[in-house]
This record gives C-alpha cells, sequence and structure tokens, in this order.
C-alpha cells in the first residue's frame, strides 16, 4: 500500500534542530516499510506539493496532506511535526486514510533527543499500526461481520482506478483490479458516484437486496469529449456528402463546429448540366435537459454559412447564398464514441451579394426544412 | 445493449426514409437551374431607370423574334407605369446586350425583317415607332417623321414580317381602342397599310394579341385573350394575306376553359407557341405545356419568391425568363425531350 510520509516540521525556537527532521523521518520510514507498507519516494511528492505551491508547514493541514497523497496515488498520509527544547523532544504523527479523507491514528509523545528517538518513532507506530490497519477498512471488521444489518456491496467497474463516493461527499475507495467492496445497510439506496480524470462523473442509485451481500455493475465511465468529427446527409441536397470537425468548449455540452457539405443539383436530362453547391457553416451547439450518460440526447445549434454555387456552362459567375442558421434542433441516439443525429435545420437567407435564394427560408421542395443525418466520431 | 442497438436502427431507417423520400430529395435551389444556359446581370442597366419602384408599378414586354435567317433576337420592354417611360434592351440569343434605348415612344408594337422602312433594300427591326438594323441590331432613327404609323401606340401588336413568303408585308394584330373591332393590319415596302381581315365586321369577345409565325410550317398564328383564357388560331400562309371575312373563325383550335389562367391575368402576353406545344406561363414561374389539341404536357417551375417574364423560341429548344426582383436574365433549355 503506497504511503506518503512527509517531513517532519520542525516547531523548534533553537538552533541546530533541524538534524532531527531526517532523523524521525527516516525512523518512520523503515518502521512503517516494516508493516508491509510502500514508501512514495521524496521526489515524488514534492512535485505535488510544489504543484500545488504549498509550504512545508502547510502540509500539517490533514486536507493538505491527504491532497498532496492522492496526487500521487497514495493511500495513506502521514504528517506531523516535533519541537526541540533543551533535553526534552515533542513529537507528534498523524495518520490519514486518503480515500476516505480522514484522520484514523494519531501520536503524541515526548522524550529525550539522541539514540532514544528510534525508540520514541518505532513506539509510535507499534501504536498507531492497529488503528492503521482497522482505518484502511470503510467499517471496522469487527462490525462487519456481527452486524446483521450489513450487506457487502461488491462494485465490478470497468473503470480501473475511478474513486467511488457516497452521496457525492465520502470517499469509499476506487476500483482496483475491477472492483471495490463495500459494506452498507441493507434494503437501501446507496447512492454512488463514480469520478475519474477525462471522464464524466457517473451517477448511480443502487438498491441493495436483503443478501449478505450484493453485486452490482457500475455502468461504464463516459469520457469527457473535446473533439469530434462528423458526416453529414442532408434532405435536398442528395448528390453529396458533408464532413464537420467539432471542438467541447464544455465536454459533450457545448461546441463550435465547422461543417462543410458539397452536393451537386442535376436532372439528369440530356439538355442540363450538373451545378455544383458548396454549403460551408459555423455553428455553435449546446445539448439541453439530459446529460453525457443519457443515450437519447437533444440540442440546439446556431450559427452562419455561405452556399457557393458553381455552374458548368461558362461565363456565368460563382454565387453566394449567404445565410443564417437561426435555429437547429436535434435529436441523437448517443452510443459510447459514436453520435447518429437527425437535425432539423432553420436556416434563413440573407440579402447580399450575387444569390439566387434571396432573403427567406431555406426549404426543401418549397415546404420543410432540411433535414440532416448525421454520424459523430468522438476523438 | 441489443436494445439501444435497435434503437439506433430503428432511428437509421426513419432518417432514411425521410431523407429519400421524393419531396425530400428536391433542393431548395431553383429546380431550373441545371438547365441555364446563359446569364446576364441587368443592374447596371435597369437600376438607375427604375429607382425604387416595386413590381406592380412597371411593365414588361418580353419577346424572342426569330427573323428569316433564322436568327432570334430578344426585346425586353420595360415600362413605368407612372411615367410612362420606356426602355428597351435588345440581345442577341448569348445574351449579349446589343443595344439599349431609353425614354422612347417604344409601344407595343415589335416587328422584325420590316422591309426596308427607313433603308430600301435592307432588313429591319421595328419596335415601337423605333428601327434597327436588321443585321447588327443597331438603332437606325424613329419612324414617325417619315411614316404614319397606323397601330396606336398602347395596343398590343406584336407582329411578322413575311419578307418575300407571300408579298412583302409586315403583319400585327390589335383590338381597336373604343371600337372593340379586331384588326390584322399590314404595311408594305412603302410603308403604306391595308387590312387583312375584314375591318367592319370582327367584333369578338376574344382580343388578338400576338401573331406567331412558323415558317418551317408555314403557320400563323393568332394568340387571343379570351377571359382569363387563352386561345390560338392557326393560319397556313397561303391565304392569311387576305383573310377577310373568315376571320378569325378558320381553323381554331382552342385551350380548355378553366384550365388555363394567367398569373394576376396582369399579363396575358405569356402564352407562348413553340413546335412542341404552346406554354402558359405564369407570373409567379409556374408553367404549362399543352399539346396542340389543348391537353396538358406537362409543367415546370421556375422556384418561388420571385416573379418572372417568360419567352420561348419557336423550335422549343431555349426559353429565356427575367427576374423581376433580382433584374437577371437566364437562357435555359426547356425542361421537355
Amino acid at each position: 500500500m503506497r504511503t506518503c510520509v512527509f517531513v517532519s516540521y520542525d516547531l523548534s525556537a533553537g538552533q541546530d534542530t533541524e538534524k532531527y527532521k531526517n532523523i524521525i523521518t527516516e525512523a518512520l520510514d523503515v518502521e512503517l516499510r516494516s508493516l508491509g507498507l510502500s514508501i512514495v519516494p521524496r521526489e515524488e511528492w514534492r512535485d505535488a506539493q510544489e504543484a500545488m505551491e504549498l509550504s512545508d508547514e502547510a502540509l500539517l493541514s490533514g486536507l493538505n496532506a491527504v491532497s498532496v497523497a492522492r496526487r500521487v496515488n497514495s493511500r495513506l498520509a502521514i504528517t506531523g511535526f516535533y519541537s526541540v527544547d533543551s533535553d526534552r523532544i515533542l513529537v507528534q504523527i498523524k495518520c490519514y486514510n486518503v480515500m476516505q479523507n480522514r484522520l484514523i491514528a494519531s501520536f503524541f509523545e515526548s522524550g529525550r533527543p539522541g539514540l532514544s528517538l528510534y525508540n520514541l518513532i518505532s513506539s509510535a507506530v507499534a501504536t498507531m499500526r492497529p488503528k492503521v490497519e482497522e482505518g484502511m477498512n470503510p467499517l471496522p471488521a469487527a462490525e462487519r461481520l456481527s452486524d446483521p444489518r450489513l450487506t457487502e456491496v461488491e462494485l465490478l467497474s470497468a473503470d480501473e482506478g475511478a474513486e467511488v463516493y457516497l452521496n457525492g461527499e465520502n470517499l469509499v475507495g476506487s476500483v482496483e483490479e475491477g472492483h471495490l467492496s463495500i459494506y452498507s445497510i441493507k434494503d437501501t439506496d446507496l447512492h454512488i458516484e463514480l469520478r475519474k480524470e477525462g471522464f464524466h462523473a457517473g451517477r448511480e442509485v443502487i438498491h441493495l437486496g436483503e443478501g449478505i451481500r450484493n453485486e452490482h455493475r457500475v455502468r461504464k465511465m463516459v469520457r469527457e469529449t473535446r473533439w469530434a468529427s462528423e458526416i453529414l446527409y442532408t434532405s435536398g441536397q442528395m448528390l453529396g456528402l458533408g464532413f464537420g470537425l467539432r471542438y467541447y468548449f464544455l465536454p459533450d455540452e457545448l461546441f463550435v463546429s465547422v461543417e462543410d457539405y458539397f452536393y451537386v443539383q442535376h436532372s439528369f436530362e440530356v439538355q442540363s448540366q450538373p451545378i455544383l453547391h458548396n454549403d460551408i457553416r459555423l455553428l455553435v451547439g449546446r445539448y439541453l435537459f439530459l446529460d453525457p450518460y443519457s443515450p437519447f440526447r437533444f440540442g440546439v445549434s446556431l450559427g452562419l454559412g455561405v452556399i457557393l454555387t458553381g455552374f458548368s456552362v461558362p461565363d456565368i459567375p460563382v454565387f453566394t447564398d449567404f445565410y443564417v442558421n437561426v435555429l437547429n434542433g436535434w435529436v441523437e441516439l448517443n452510443l459510447d464514441n459514436w453520435i447518429l443525429y437527425l437535425r432539423v435545420e432553420g436556416k434563413y437567407g440573407i440579402e447580399a451579394g450575387e444569390n439566387l435564394l434571396g432573403g427567406r427560408w431555406h426549404l426543401v421542395a418549397d415546404a420543410v426544412p432540411p433535414m440532416t443525418l448525421g454520424v459523430v466520431k468522438k476523438w | 445493449m441489443v436494445k439501444t442497438a435497435l434503437l439506433a436502427l430503428a432511428l437509421l431507417i426513419v432518417s432514411l426514409l425521410l431523407v429519400t423520400c421524393g419531396v425530400f430529395s428536391v433542393s431548395p435551389f431553383p429546380a431550373n437551374l441545371p438547365f441555364v444556359a446563359a446569364f446576364i446581370d441587368l443592374e447596371d442597366s435597369l437600376d438607375s431607370f427604375l429607382g425604387d419602384r416595386g413590381i406592380a408599378e412597371v411593365d414588361y414586354l418580353f419577346h424572342t423574334i426569330r427573323d428569316d435567317s433564322e436568327r432570334d433576337v430578344l426585346f425586353l420592354i420595360v415600362r413605368l407605369k407612372d411615367t410612362g417611360d420606356n426602355k428597351l434592351l435588345v440581345l442577341d440569343t448569348n445574351l449579349e446586350l446589343i443595344e439599349e434605348l431609353d425614354n422612347r415612344a417604344l409601344g407595343n408594337l415589335v416587328l422584325f425583317n420590316s422591309n426596308s422602312v427607313l433603308t430600301p433594300s435592307e432588313r429591319e427591326f421595328v419596335v415601337g415607332l423605333e428601327v434597327f438594323d436588321g443585321d447588327s441590331l443597331e438603332y437606325l432613327g424613329n419612324l414617325e417623321d417619315d411614316f404614319v404609323v397606323p397601330v396606336p401606340p398602347d395596343v398590343a401588336a406584336v407582329g411578322f414580317s413575311d419578307n418575300n413568303i407571300l408579298v412583302n408585308r409586315n403583319y400585327w394584330t390589335y383590338v381597336e381602342p373604343g371600337t372593340g373591332i379586331h384588326n390584322v393590319d399590314y404595311v408594305d415596302n412603302d410603308w403604306v397599310g391595308g387590312f387583312v381581315s375584314d375591318p367592319n365586321d370582327v367584333i369578338d369577345p376574344r382580343q388578338p394579341i400576338k401573331l406567331t409565325c412558323d415558317r418551317q410550317r408555314q403557320e400563323v398564328v393568332i394568340h387571343f385573350i379570351n377571359g382569363n383564357d387563352t386561345e390560338l388560331v392557326r393560319y397556313a400562309f397561303l391565304g392569311f394575306e387576305n383573310l377577310g371575312p373568315s376571320y378569325p373563325y378558320s381553323s381554331t383550335f382552342s385551350m380548355p376553359g378553366g384550365m388555363i389562367t394567367f398569373g394576376g391575368a396582369d399579363n396575358p402576353r405569356n402564352s407562348h407557341y413553340t413546335r412542341d406545344g404552346i406554354i402558359i406561363a405564369n407570373e409567379d414561374g409556374s408553367m404549362n405545356r399543352y399539346d396542340f389539341s389543348g391537353r396538358k404536357e406537362d409543367e415546370w417551375d421556375l422556384g418561388s419568391g420571385s416573379n418572372y417574364i417568360t419567352s420561348f423560341d419557336i423550335d422549343g429548344v431555349f426559353y429565356y425568363y427575367f427576374d423581376f426582383n433580382e433584374r437577371r436574365l437566364y437562357k435555359a433549355h426547356t425542361w421537355w425531350d
């Protein structure tokens, strides 16, 4: 079990007491290793400490110590201070459960500086040991076994390393090797929340049965999407295809997209010529109502665009139809890494430049707004 | 997972049905665009003349006239209702603008190959009282000083010149204002006129508005307005120069009443004779084509959102349409095979 041992802070008023810092820290390392704990190298947590801009004194705060320890994936955080006064040394050591964010053991004792300091540290570790072992579990083992109201909840998850919170507040552990076991009251609803960097927090309510053991497969967490690409197919523009690129300012919530749709208008009569249209637009889209875990989602977007029209007949200029995407609305099927959507587009032409459609709504067959079928690949 | 897959499949199928059914396959752009063969923007020519006048304040006349060398010439006449001022644009079939004339006494008379009105032995076009060179289409001068034109300038009088097919005459038809009498008149080489129809007899609810000459079939077609309907009467060249009392009942083929109405009935000249049938065009861009028995063949739509005036060549190969709103003129292949 990874354990962070923060250097004991020197609160002594006099000088020449710095040497005890290393003595205490190294003694703690030795004693804790004898318990089977893995000590996080000092350089590793120092980097995290500097990144969080915390001083050594700040690490005396349990909250800060736990925060730094969490960043280096440590399960325990041990911090403390000492103070030397003439021929006495006062030592305080505290041990925190990082996942549960709570103090599980503490030691406060004085002794003589010198070789007896090693005995003092050894005594401290021996004193805290049972509480450390006990504190690593959500509930005391004895309670678990004896309390008939409790059930063991086995959470199965594919999201390795995800932290599991109860009621959105209390950290109860993290997923390791595909599972996490916790204890809770039988026949109740358990509100769990999974958190993992780069993923949307996943919330579930699990109803616990009467058995002594409940197994539940937690829904796979949804990765936060920043970029996505898409392929478009639009009514009234059947001889063509569109491509788009999205960037999400807020993952899976708010995005800006650039779309380009090229299509040919052709009657296939002998006397007709193909007309080439290219529709470029910039849209801002926002999802409404439902979170990224929902299989169906809704959204709206708006923006600006221009359709360039070229004739294959010489001497006819390229026409430009600028338009405002007043409002698009879409419904989508939201899969793991893919989205399939159907979008209704409200496009209103701007009377500017050499245009063909003029200042009016762009309608298919003069009756219905264009509809786009889109396939989105989330990156 | 299975449920999700089924939902995905259902959504996909519905979506594909929606986007592939007929209505959804029609482009938002006008359906005639692929048929466009040439284009000219006439804003520069018309903007200063029209000012900020709306469509209702302007009359447009548009004719494609074929001369005896099988050349088509386009005449677009724009008339301001408030001032009576006219502007004429003369274009060739590539939509090259050949001539522009402002504020002339153009009237509605449009003739071609008018048998040497001003310059003997040369072919000329006449629009209203203005004369254009038959080859270069350049403006030559005004008839008024030299001839008394026997047709009131404000009546419809689109005619043709036989140019030696008959007896070197220029023909036109109109209803005499005030009397309701139908006239099919002519002038000869010396601009001396006469009557083809009996001037004293013919009073009919139908109003003749234009003559179309089909040299290939050796026929002359008279277009009539009859209420909101149009009727056409065909005559052989032979004997046309002296219809006499048989006018206008000879060889009549009539478009079915009630089926055909003109857009707003404000521009009844939008009936067009081609060898492939008769086209009745409305100002909103909708057009119907009929065969010579009056049966509807097909229909076409230039697209919504504007107003148009159209003109067809006699072969039925090309047509020309002027977009009032955008002030653009298009040449397009006809939509039928």
